[in-house]
């Protein structure tokens, strides 16, 4: 199934929230790591998330064994969480642009957790490269802020 | 099995939302913020569940899990690895985990919407934590943790100081005034109430709390009721253990996430209306205890801060030793008939209601009214009697001069303030204790006279006579007669 994102969705996705990626091997044991950086594909039905190197062994490790990806954005002033399920299309290491990328993301996630109480300097700290880039093609959308409707596919209500 | 690093217990606050990442029997992985994660003990740890959902469909078909908690002042993240062992439904620990959800579900409007499915306990099967997550630290940065308190900071003196405090007195406004002066003093905590349990023995109204005393906020009413199990305090007040909040901000932002779902949903027809916090409207942090004497209520002690994390482990046990004895004290006083419904102290706050006031304006009878000044050394005598000295002897002074001068009758707290003769310190001036305790003095020495509070910081001096007021110098002898 195709999905395809629209531009506000986008423009959540790359704004620079909160970002977990998991996966699970081929024994069901699940992990999710913090990413920072987050970039969709011109084709909007497929997405480009970065992970630290030093923290990216066991998430990579079970997406060889299952390309199956859950990855969870959060926008921290109002807990507006989206969730993208797909296939991985690819795991490699980030280019320099892209690391570009990533430090214009973090600056977005060190200005959102300021305005819920973390320390700019500490946020700031954040370790970025070297990253591994890991994308895949978008088959499920989920509204996941948290209420009763999280978990329910996503519909046009929701307004990022 | 990897060894258990036990993380700080602040991660397990609320301050940095959690997250679970679950998989179907399949190996789709789902990812998804959880309201509380409770640390149990090194080899257990339970999830909040408020909604069934894929988390919950997973972790039934598949019991492993993994979370992270954060550390609300470092940022160093925690990695549980965990294996779902059962859901309870009843119970101590479903108990103390849905008393934070229902005080926040309370407060923002959603009793019954947003509330504990279930407990859900998880066997730690590995805890570490993530190093190389932050760059290393090369020069200080801000921290969230609030500064230390200023001065010496020894909780056994402190409650050494409170247990003096609430033995000084046996009156009633004057024990609150001592009470909430010595918290502030003793243990730092500037902003706190005190909240009375009225109405349950009345058929015509619900169980309700009514607010008796504070201090250390502007905008607070006395004589506010709150409900049981209204809000925070009512919360407390309805389950009848302490609730402790690090950061209430990030707990009710969670809060209005969810309510903002439920707007759009089915459920929005149940939705109350947000509620006002009790005191602060930024508090950051708040612990609230009820006031028990055996198995009755007597009242509730909620102490706010602006700060987050201002209440740490250590806060909560000494300040159950106060609540109790503070519960103790509150109860003679009831006992004693001190305690009519709706009696409050005078302090800064605004006053809605005081049925305890007298009524009416008095007339002045005709009877002479004589105090005597010693300016040497501030005492003040009522028909030769010794009444009352330093700086409630000064305050005295003040207004009966001015009214005596002038025929004023009504007076500010901040006019007192502003009076450099009065000597009150420029902070931490106590004066309502010191109006507490002249108002007592008054009350059982010279009943004549009396400092009626009539509205936010204003009293009106009233009295029953006239008055003759002599200054002594300072070679005199104020026990000459």
């Amino acid at each position: 199934m195709v999905t395809k994102l629209t531009s506000d969705l986008v423009d959540f996705i790359e704004s620079g929230v909160s970002l977990l990626v998991g996966s699970a091997g081929l024994d069901r044991k699940p992990v999710s790591v913090r990413g920072v950086g987050a970039a969709v594909g011109d084709d909007r039905s497929s997405v480009t998330v970065f992970v630290p190197d030093v923290l990216a062994d066991r998430l990579t490790a079970n997406l060889q064994e299952n390309p199956r990806v859950a990855v969870c954005l959060s926008r921290p002033v109002d807990h507006r969480t989206l969730q993208l399920k797909g296939a991985v299309r690819a795991v490699r290491p980030s280019t320099p642009a892209e690391h570009a990328l990533q430090e214009r993301y973090l600056s977005g996630f060190v200005e959102q957790t300021y305005w819920v109480g973390l320390p700019r300097p500490i946020v700031r700290r954040m370790r970025l490269f070297p990253s591994t880039a890991i994308e895949f093609a978008l088959e499920d959308l989920f509204d996941q802020t948290p209420g009763p409707q999280a978990g329910h596919t996503l519909d046009q209500s929701f307004v990022p | 099995m990897s060894p258990i690093v036990r993380p700080p217990l602040r991660c397990f606050q609320g301050l940095i939302p959690s997250a679970i990442t679950t998989c179907d029997a399949q190996g789709e992985p789902n990812v998804t913020y959880v309201s509380q994660v409770f640390w149990m003990d090194d080899g257990h740890v339970a999830l909040s569940c408020q909604f069934f959902n894929k988390t919950k469909r997973n972790l039934l078909e598949n019991p492993y899990a993994d979370a992270t908690v954060y550390d609300p002042v470092s940022f160093d993240p925690y990695r549980l690895t965990l294996r779902f062992m059962r859901s309870e439904t009843e119970g101590l620990l479903f108990d103390q985990m849905a008393a934070r959800i229902e005080a926040i579900a309370s407060q923002t409007g959603m009793k019954g919407i947003f509330r504990l499915l279930s407990a859900d306990v998880f066997e730690l099967v590995a805890s570490e934590r993530v190093t190389d997550f932050l760059l290393p630290d090369d020069q200080p940065c801000a921290s969230l943790a609030p500064e230390p308190l200023v001065g010496p900071r020894s909780e056994l003196r402190g409650l050494q100081r409170v247990s003096q405090a609430l033995c000084s007195t046996d009156d009633l406004r004057e024990l609150l005034a001592v009470l909430l002066e010595a918290l502030d003093e003793a243990f730092g905590f500037e902003h706190a109430m005190v909240l009375l349990a009225e109405g349950a023995d009345d058929d015509d109204d619900a169980p309700y709390l009514r607010l008796v005393d504070c201090r250390g906020f502007r905008n607070v009413v006395l004589g506010t009721r709150v409900y049981l199990g209204d809000g925070l305090i009512g919360t407390v007040a309805q389950i009848r253990k302490p609730l402790r909040f690090s950061g209430l901000r990030a707990e009710l932002r969670y809060g209005r996430a969810v309510r903002s779902a439920a707007e759009r949903s089915p459920d929005r027809a149940a939705l109350g209306p947000e509620l006002p916090l009790p005191g602060l409207p930024d508090s950051h942090s708040h612990i609230a205890l009820p006031l028990l004497v055996a198995d009755r209520l007597v009242g509730v002690l909620a102490v706010e801060s602006k700060e987050g994390m201002a209440f740490d482990d250590w806060d909560e046990p000494f300040l159950e030793i106060v609540a109790n004895q503070v519960a103790m004290a509150l109860d003679n006083a009831r006992g004693r008939g001190q305690l009519a419904a709706g009696e409050k102290a005078a302090t800064e706050c605004d006053v809605e209601e005081s049925p305890l006031d007298t009524p009416g304006p008095r007339t002045a009878s005709a009877t002479p009214l004589r105090f005597e000044f010693f300016k040497h050394d501030d005492c003040v005598f009522f028909g030769g009697d010794y009444l009352v000295r330093n700086v409630p002897g000064r305050i005295l002074w003040k207004l009966l001069r001015a009214h005596a001068d002038t025929g004023r009758t009504q007076f500010s707290n901040r006019e007192l303030r502003l009076d450099p003769w009065l000597g009150l310190p420029p902070v931490k001036d106590n004066l309502e204790s010191r109006l507490a305790l002249l108002r007592k003095r008054l009350d059982q020495r010279c009943p004549a006279v009396v400092l009626k509070s009539v509205g936010r910081g204003q009293f009106e001096l009233q009295l029953d006579g006239v008055l003759e007021l002599i200054e002594r110098g300072p070679d005199a002898d104020p026990t000459a007669g």
